[in-house]
């Protein structure tokens, strides 16, 4: 073997190492990223059923506050 | 108006559902949030709004208790004086106004109270004159 082809095959197999290293640390982020997409959605589903919580809390507010007012007259509450 | 929070246009509204209705109404919007609540996570914000409403819940059901109560003493009281038994009449009235002045807010009670010990007290005065009278 020349000693060019040596030193060819050298850099190619440092390349080889370099590409190897960006794979697994692509693999690594994609790993990240879907445990946070995960995460997001999981959040995001929790948020959509806090936000139906204050919702039926609030219907049941509005309806506790017309049953104060039907039980005590409007010109007392309001 | 009658207010911000219930944007009712008169107040006369008011009287289209019954009370009743609209506690079981407030019931069933109540557990589907504590349902709702299960799966929305730790939330602070809606933890205490929570405990509020269930707390404005339990005192609408305490009013609505004394409502009946009174309501029912009244109604008591008038089947009472109509027989012509005046002292029972007056048990019930005292019952009433005893709701009432232990903190039942009811214009409602209040009127129909004030009605009662008005044709009590007419009665009494009647008793009076005729026992003078008759003197």
């Amino acid at each position: 073997m020349k000693q060019d082809d040596v030193g060819k095959a050298k850099s190619e197999a440092v390349r080889a190492r370099e590409e190897l290293g960006r794979a697994g640390e692509l693999k690594a982020h994609s790993q990240r990223l879907a445990a946070l997409e995960a995460a997001a959605s999981a959040r995001g589903q929790e948020l959509e059923w806090s936000q139906r919580t204050f919702e039926e809390l609030d219907s049941a507010t509005r309806s506790l506050h017309l049953a104060k007012v039907w039980l005590v007259g409007p010109t007392q509450m309001c | 108006m009658c207010c911000r929070a219930c944007s009712l246009t008169s107040p006369w509204q008011v009287g289209v559902k019954p009370n009743s209705e609209l506690i079981a109404e407030a019931s069933q919007h109540l557990a589907l949030a504590r349902e709702a609540r299960r799966l929305a996570g730790v939330n602070d914000g809606l933890n205490k709004k929570m405990m509020e409403t269930e707390t404005a819940m339990a005192s609408v059901e305490a009013w609505a208790r004394g409502f009946e109560e009174g309501e029912v003493a009244l109604q008591r009281g008038k089947e009472a004086l109509a027989k012509g038994d005046r002292d029972e009449a007056a048990g019930h009235c005292r019952v009433a106004r005893e709701l009432l002045n232990g903190g039942l807010q009811s214009e409602a009670l209040r009127g129909a109270l004030q009605e009662l010990e008005q044709d009590l007290n007419a009665g009494f005065r009647c008793i009076r004159v005729s026992t003078f009278s008759s003197s």
